[in-house]
């Protein structure tokens, strides 16, 4: 769909360094497909979303940043991504900076890692987890395992559940993120296995976080709480920041930490856990 | 030729948008110059310079001054009157009809999301904000100049207790997140961690970093004194430690002055335990220059050392024949510092920068001073009302153009700083300004600039670069390479690349220590001050608009400080009383206190018994009072009390007595009592009782007469007495048997309903008069009687009878609130008639007073404003607890009474949040979503925003007898205010009248309120 002609505007964006190829690559088409208060989300033919938010929204892997103001764009509307910004309409959003959606994580152990965890339990009995009684526990358990059954927990989880990022990915998500930032030795191939099976089983943004999740790229509240559960400090803090992203997903991802650190915790531990099995 | 000048007092602009104003001025038909700019010295001593006579103006007013064709000026007038009207921000527009922008970043920081507070309002005020920001839990980033050196020392304590970080000040650059604040560049993100106390220092270094693929971490600017011997290294220290736990930074650069010896060691002491390598890029004599020291820590990342950019003209040009000096020409502090050093082989070099300093302003703008030349042009002595040479090119465009004319210049060397906040194109007038000076040297003068940019930069290095080589000039990104090459063309000897400075030292570079010791004793303060390296920022600005453009154009969330000079008080007394280390904490304590206060009428007593109070004494409303100075009003109720108590026969007797003082007056306040209007108290009297269960107190207030012709007004006719025998006689003992047959009643619990009822407890008290009599009916009817009838018509039919209560019950609250060492709340705000006066917590019981003003309002009847007494009566007790004006949103109807219109009550209490401490959470407004009262008067808070408290109040006629002629608006004058914030400041600990008693202007008292 055409966007209507209007003044042109201007509005600067800070982007997350995971979207870096796409978006100094060559420009290519995008569709509005959602707009709200605070976020707007874009799609491009092979389904990767990028979020345009405001500055007090969860900070999404895939997103950009404005630092004054959303844009109203119809659902449908026609744009482009690359070569350093956005053009939607009227619209240019330059990329004026980057930041990086990987947390930053110092060296630690697994005695830590542990403790954390157990600051961790409980997450099935909060208000907001109704809906993870929901999902079928046997897979849920099965992400807990040193060697998790990969393909069948992501066939029991992709997709599951109500919301743009439906439960059992916002679960897989938290999982993934926190194999791939804390360096799980077997963290690579898991990744590629995640994304190979939930390939059209879930929606585009589900499936453009998980791609982000399998370069240790997450949501800033889930990197605030790995850093929390890596330095042992204000980790229900962190837990409780978490939460509050989205209506269950925040609950979601902490219970798919919580799983993650169970995993790491049986996988051949190395004495200290380092900063990621991922390529910064 | 025609010439305007015009001095605006009263508006303030800040120095950035009065330059863009001057030149859309300057650019119009006709003109050939034009100056709009803050009347400060320098602009002054420019605006002669101009040729122009110069006016009596000060610096807070606004100078307008253009020079045009005749029949142009006044198109040129109309230009600058149109630029000068958009430069008023549309205060209603994005935030709706009656709402009040912030004016000070505390009141901005309440409900904010920002995380850091960027300061650049000019030096003198910048303290007050700085430590609003850490007191609301936020880092500070203060570009400010001009901060005296003690106060950076308060500031930084204070940050370093709260775990928070104080950039600056004086240190115009910070990139966190690669997020630029103030001056920075655009520098590619890397490894390397820079601590600033020096501002185009780290922008050089950073610049280098860049071009040699390496880039940054993050930029700390710590303000240019932080290594001197004063301030101790405390924000370097604390950059330190916030860097060697941010995950990105590697490795660490000091960029500085040498440090004096204390603070050096501290630094190099913190530097070995970190577990980084922390490399010091020390600026002077015997050290290496920035350039070198970039090298260095690039050799100890293991990067080879580039080739630092540069770009030549086509021709470049050798020694100007017969020139033997050189003249450089410096936006940048430390560039023309570095420049000044370098330069030094070639013999004496006369600067404004650097140990050696000795030039002033004006042998830098009109004279010819002997020898080499190294000017800093951002030097506060060149800055003073004035955008920064790297905003604002004029004065160092006219120096170029002088000093090329002169034929001993041999050489001219400028630097070009880009970046977020400078110049958007500095070569737009650079660039002509290089040709036009070469032209008048006959093409044969060298100009060399050191152009300190990144390619990412807004204003790009390369196009920056084409531009001013295309003028002739030969372009260096390193400063140094660029002063070596004007050094050489100075001495005619042949360029060279190799330094001509002898001893180049070995940079010192601390060795990296292996084991980090992770203290965990600051481990939670570095955790907290962590969030600024890691957590998304976002910043509230406070002053130049620039900057906060420059954080939109970065897509950082940034939020607004509707800024201005403050209004009344002494600068100096406002920054002693902002950094007093009491202050907080003895605010918060006096606020909770006031907040905490109950009030019940628990009797009511005459007040011979009740006050103790002798015979031939009467209580006054307001300060301190004599009969000789009283007013009318004043006058003719004391005449009628006298009459009351049967001292005299008639009115001129009474006033006899009076006159020769047969009768003693104290204020109301002294006796735990107020008075409204005249507030005269007689022994025979009968009063409310209140008491504060919360803290033990108790207050008294008369009962309230009616309107119109009554004692407190100064009407003492016949049945003004006969109805005070009456209520003596009839209504007090019937109230008294009603409030013991009753037990307590919460006034505090009426006046909160109160307020949901359209009262605001001053001007208006219907609803709450009804509330009292619905809550003593039963008792009162009863009692029995004969009169009870006449008791229940005359309180229900005297819409202002709870008045008397309102009022005890914020003397209450207020006198809880009192003798708080450090606090600057008011407890009292009062007028006798002649004088207003406010006392205030921290100052204990003396008035600072001043003439009472005429209230602005509505006259019954036929009278008029010529008729008005000046303000009168303790009724402001209810302003000062955050009742009466301050409520007046909760009181539209209010308006019908004192005048004015809806919109205003609503934004008079908005803009009364912004001089207060805090919200009374009982006294909740409904119309504004039931937000709490703005509730205690911050004494510095009025004299920086200048906003006076807003009462309402009634009006009594000036002649004695006439009673009550109308209702209106009134404020205490700010005389007051800037009395008590001088009292305050000569309180604070340390100062010089710290132990001295009090301060001059105070009507000295002998018994406390409480």
């Amino acid at each position: 769909m055409p966007y209507p002609t209007a003044d042109p505007v201007t509005l600067p964006v800070a982007a997350s360094a995971g979207l870096a190829d796409l978006l100094t690559g060559p420009e290519r088409a995008v569709q509005v497909a959602g707009c709200g208060s605070g976020a707007a989300y874009l799609r491009d033919g092979a389904g990767s979303v990028v979020a345009v938010l405001a500055p007090a929204a969860p900070r999404l892997p895939c997103a950009v940043v404005a630092g004054d103001r959303v844009p109203d764009w119809p659902l449908g509307a026609d744009g482009t991504v690359g070569l350093g910004r956005i053009a939607v309409g009227s619209w240019l959003l330059p990329v004026v900076r980057w930041w990086d959606p990987r947390p930053a994580l110092a060296p630690t152990d697994p005695a830590r890692l542990a403790g954390a965890a157990a600051q961790l339990l409980g997450l099935e009995r909060e208000p907001a987890s109704p809906v993870i009684a929901d999902l079928p526990v046997a897979a849920v358990e099965g992400l807990a395992a040193a060697r998790p059954d990969v393909p069948a927990a992501v066939l029991a989880l992709a997709g599951r559940g109500p919301g743009l990022t439906p439960l059992g990915d916002d679960v897989l998500t938290g999982w993934l993120s926190t194999l791939t930032c804390l360096g799980h030795p077997d963290a690579v191939p898991v990744a590629a296995d995640v994304v190979g099976v939930a390939a059209g089983r879930t929606t585009d943004l589900s499936m453009t976080l998980l791609r982000h999740a399998a370069r240790g790229e997450c949501v800033g509240a889930l990197g605030a709480l790995l850093r929390a559960v890596t330095t042992g400090r204000d980790v229900p803090r962190a837990r409780i920041a978490l939460a509050a992203v989205g209506h269950s997903s925040g609950t979601g991802l902490a219970l798919g930490v919580r799983l993650g650190l169970d995993a790491m915790a049986g996988s051949r531990s190395p004495a200290t856990v380092g900063a990621g099995s991922v390529p910064r | 030729m025609s010439r305007y000048v015009d001095v605006r007092s009263g508006r303030y602009v800040d120095s950035v948008r009065l330059m863009q104003v001057s030149r859309a001025v300057a650019a119009a038909d006709g003109v050939s110059s034009a100056l709009i700019a803050m009347a400060t010295e320098l602009n002054l001593d420019v605006l002669a310079g101009m040729g122009f006579d110069v006016p009596q103006a000060g610096p807070n007013d606004l100078l307008v001054a253009i020079d045009a064709d005749a029949d142009a000026l006044d198109a040129a007038r109309a230009v600058a009157d149109a630029e000068l009207a958009g430069t008023a921000r549309a205060a209603g527009t994005a935030t709706g009809g009656t709402a009040v922008p912030p004016r000070t970043t505390a009141s901005a920081l309440r409900g904010s999301a920002a995380s850091l507070v960027l300061i650049s309002v000019p030096g003198p005020s910048a303290t007050a904000e700085a430590m609003d920001g850490l007191a609301a839990g936020r880092h500070v980033m203060l570009f400010s100049d001009n901060v005296p050196v003690e106060q950076e020392v308060a500031l930084k304590t204070e940050a370093q207790r709260r775990g928070l970080l104080l950039m600056g000040p004086d240190c115009g650059t910070a990139v966190v997140q690669g997020v630029a604040l103030g001056f920075a560049n655009v520098v590619r993100s890397g490894p390397v961690g820079v601590v600033a106390a020096s501002g185009t220092g780290a922008q050089q270094v950073s610049c280098l970093l860049d071009a040699a693929g390496v880039g940054i971490s993050h930029l700390i600017g710590v303000g240019g004194r932080d290594l001197s011997e004063a301030v101790g290294a405390r924000a370097t220290v604390q950059a330190l430690r916030l860097l060697a736990v941010d995950p990105a930074t590697e490795r660490i650069v000091v960029v500085s002055k040498p440090a004096a010896e204390a603070a050096g060691r501290r630094v190099e002491e913190v530097a070995a335990d970190l577990g980084l390598p922390v490399h010091l890029a020390l600026l002077g004599a015997g050290h290496p220059d920035l350039t070198a020291a970039t090298e260095a820590v690039l050799a100890a990342a293991g990067v080879p050392r580039p080739s630092w950019p540069e770009r030549l003209p086509a021709e470049p040009s050798g020694a100007r024949s017969g020139g033997h000096r050189l003249v450089g020409l410096f936006a940048g502090g430390t560039l023309a510092a570095e420049a000044a050093l370098l330069a030094a082989p070639l013999g004496r070099v006369r600067s404004n920068v650097g140990a050696d300093a000795d030039l002033g302003a004006a042998e830098i703008l009109t004279g010819f001073p002997a020898g080499h030349l190294v000017v800093d042009f951002g030097a506060d002595e060149l800055t003073g009302g004035r955008a920064h040479p790297m905003i604002d090119p004029e004065l160092r465009l006219a120096s170029l153009a002088r000093w090329a004319a002169d034929p001993a210049t041999a050489v001219v060397l400028l630097d070009v700083v880009l970046g977020y906040a400078a110049d958007p194109d500095p070569a737009a007038s650079l660039a002509p300004a290089i040709r036009a000076a070469r032209d008048s040297a006959g093409g044969a003068l060298p100009v060399v600039v050191s152009l300190c940019g990144t390619p990412d930069d807004p204003q790009g290095w390369q196009r920056q670069a084409e531009a001013l080589a295309a003028a002739g000039a030969e372009v260096y990104l390193s400063n140094a390479a660029a002063t070596r090459r004007a050094v050489a063309l100075t001495s005619s000897s042949p360029p060279t690349t190799e330094s001509p400075i002898p001893d180049a030292v070995t940079p010192d570079v601390a060795p990296a220590v292996v084991a980090a010791s992770d203290g965990e004793a600051d481990a939670g303060a570095r955790a907290g001050a962590a969030e600024l390296l890691s957590e998304p920022l976002a910043v509230l600005a406070v002053g130049a608009e620039l900057f906060a453009d420059s954080l939109v154009a970065q897509a950082c969330p940034v939020e607004r400080v509707d800024w201005r000079p403050p209004a009344l008080g002494r600068p100096e007394d406002i920054a002693r009383v902002a950094v007093d280390p009491r202050r907080d904490e003895a605010n918060r304590s006096a606020l909770s206190r006031l907040l905490a206060a109950g009030a019940e009428l628990v009797d009511v007593v005459p007040a011979a018994t009740a006050l103790s109070l002798p015979e031939r004494t009467f209580l006054h409303a307001g300060p301190p009072l004599t009969w000789d100075r009283a007013s009318g009003p004043m006058r003719g109720a004391l005449i009628g009390a006298v009459l009351l108590e049967g001292l005299a026969d008639s009115p001129e007797d009474a006033q006899r007595l009076l006159e020769r003082g047969g009768v003693a007056l104290e204020p109301c306040h002294h006796h735990r009592t107020v008075g409204p209007m005249a507030g005269v108290v007689t022994p025979s009297m009968w009063m409310f009782e209140l008491r504060d269960p919360e803290h033990g107190g108790t207050a008294y207030c008369s009962l309230n007469e009616g309107l119109g012709k009554v004692l407190r007004y100064g009407a003492y006719s016949p049945d003004v007495l006969d109805r005070l025998r009456w209520m003596s006689a009839v209504l007090g003992p019937a109230l008294r048997a009603a409030v013991r047959g009753h037990g307590p009643v919460d006034v505090r619990a009426i006046v909160a309903q109160m307020l949901q009822m359209g009262d605001e407890g001053h001007n208006r008290n219907r609803a709450g008069t009804l509330m009292l009599l619905r809550e003593l009916l039963g008792e009162l009817v009863g009692a029995g009687g004969p009169q009870v009838a006449e008791v229940v018509r005359f309180v229900a039919g005297n819409d202002h009878f709870f008045l008397n209560l309102v009022m005890p019950a914020a003397k209450l609250a207020l006198d809880a609130a009192r003798d708080i060492p450090g606090s600057s709340m008011v407890v009292a705000m009062s007028r006798n008639g002649t004088d207003f006066g406010i006392q205030v917590s921290g100052t204990g019981d003396d008035w600072f007073t001043a003439p009472a003003e005429v209230p602005d309002g509505l006259f019954l009847g036929a009278f008029g404003p010529a008729d008005a007494n000046p303000d009168i009566g303790d009724s402001a007790i209810t302003e000062t607890v955050g009742l009466g004006g301050f409520c007046m949103a909760a009181a539209p109807a209010i308006v019908r009474f004192v005048g004015g219109d809806v919109t205003l009550a609503l934004s008079t209490t908005r803009s009364m949040y912004e001089i207060t401490l805090g919200e009374n959470p009982a006294y909740a407004i409904p119309i504004l979503d039931f937000r709490g009262a703005p509730t205690g008067i911050d004494v510095l808070a009025v004299a920086r925003t200048g906003l006076l408290p807003q009462i309402n109040t009634g009006m009594a006629g000036k002649v004695a007898g006439t009673g009550q002629v109308g209702a209106g608006l009134v404020k205490p004058p700010a005389e007051c205010f800037a009395a008590a914030l001088r009292a305050l400041a000569e309180r604070t600990p340390g100062s010089p009248g710290a132990s001295a008693g009090p301060g001059t202007p105070v009507t000295r008292t002998t018994l406390g309120g409480s």
